[in-house]
């Protein structure tokens, strides 16, 4: 009986003294702080590797693309020997350039 | 930007994508958010680490204030789940002996032993005596108490902010009250029971 009257008392002391309402200084732009989208730097750093990688490709298509236009074949004869000569010059630099290990190895039948 | 907005008009103008707003609900709000969440913790960090999870939640849901019932009835609701999700998460060490009391709180302790029928004036040292039996109490309990005995809300209000049925809200309390009963009891000598 004596525990009910102390609980009760206890609660209705307790009562009369709601805790205190005071918020930290300039708490509300600390939520608004929170609020702003992030940057991460790992995701930075992917997006611009991304870009460097594509650019590349584009660079490649672009090159590709000069290369087998019809107006580098419509070019008078001896400007287009002139184009495609580095042309074929450097299609045989590659070649050399991929069977070179096979060449150089002793052939073996 | 006026003053005198009210909640709905502040809303409506974050929706159309003015978001700074959000911090005059804030402003407005936090008093009370910090009060309710006072009541679940000592530490001012976790206090305002509760506080701030509130006001980010209610950012990411706004869409869901469809403006039927106050901002402030959806933001306490709100607050007081995360409260409770606060209490299920952060457990402490559920014993304490009398032998941890301040010398307040053994004074009120002893003026109640001495006129059980008047109620000891120091307040603190009685919400600080109700606090140690609290932490004691499962979080569901303690929820209850803290909205039934210390906010004096009424029952259909608790089962709307907790989300749980009147009947179940009926029945943890009467739980409650009988565990912080048998706490008492075991925290309290026989001088003072």
């Amino acid at each position: 009986m004596k525990v009910e009257r102390l609980q009760q008392t206890m609660l209705a002391a307790a009562r009369k003294a709601p805790p205190v309402a005071d918020a930290p200084f300039a708490f509300e732009r600390r939520i608004m702080a929170r609020l702003r989208p992030r940057t991460d730097p790992l995701a930075v750093w992917s997006a611009w590797l991304w870009r460097a990688a594509l650019s590349g490709c584009a660079v490649a298509a672009v090159t590709w693309g000069v290369g087998l236009s019809p107006w580098t074949s419509a070019l008078p004869e001896d400007i287009a020997g002139e184009i495609e000569a580095p042309l074929e010059l450097a299609s045989a630099d590659l070649e050399d350039a991929l069977f070179a290990p096979a060449d150089s190895s002793p052939e073996i039948w | 930007m006026p003053a005198d907005s009210t909640d709905s008009e502040i809303i409506a103008a974050i929706r159309s994508g003015d978001t700074s707003r959000f911090e005059e609900l804030v402003r407005r709000h936090q008093a009370r958010l910090f009060s309710t969440a006072r009541r679940y913790s000592r530490r001012e960090d976790e206090v305002e680490d509760i506080v701030q999870e509130v006001f980010l939640k209610a950012f990411a849901k706004l869409d869901s204030w469809r403006g039927e019932a106050p901002f402030e009835h959806w933001l306490m609701r709100l607050a007081v789940r995360t409260c409770y999700d606060f209490l299920r998460s952060h457990r402490r060490n559920r014993e304490h002996s009398l032998s941890e009391l301040t010398d307040q709180e053994t004074d009120w302790l002893e003026t109640f032993v001495a006129v059980p029928e008047t109620n000891p004036a120091d307040a603190d040292a009685a919400r600080s005596l109700v606090n140690r039996v609290l932490e004691q109490l499962s979080p569901a309990n303690r929820m209850i108490i803290t909205l039934l005995e210390l906010e004096d809300r009424p029952v259909k209000e608790i089962a709307e902010l907790t989300g749980w049925s009147v009947p179940l809200v009926k029945v943890r309390a009467f739980r409650a009250r009988a565990e912080m009963r048998k706490i008492l009891q075991r925290m309290a000598p026989e001088k003072y029971l």
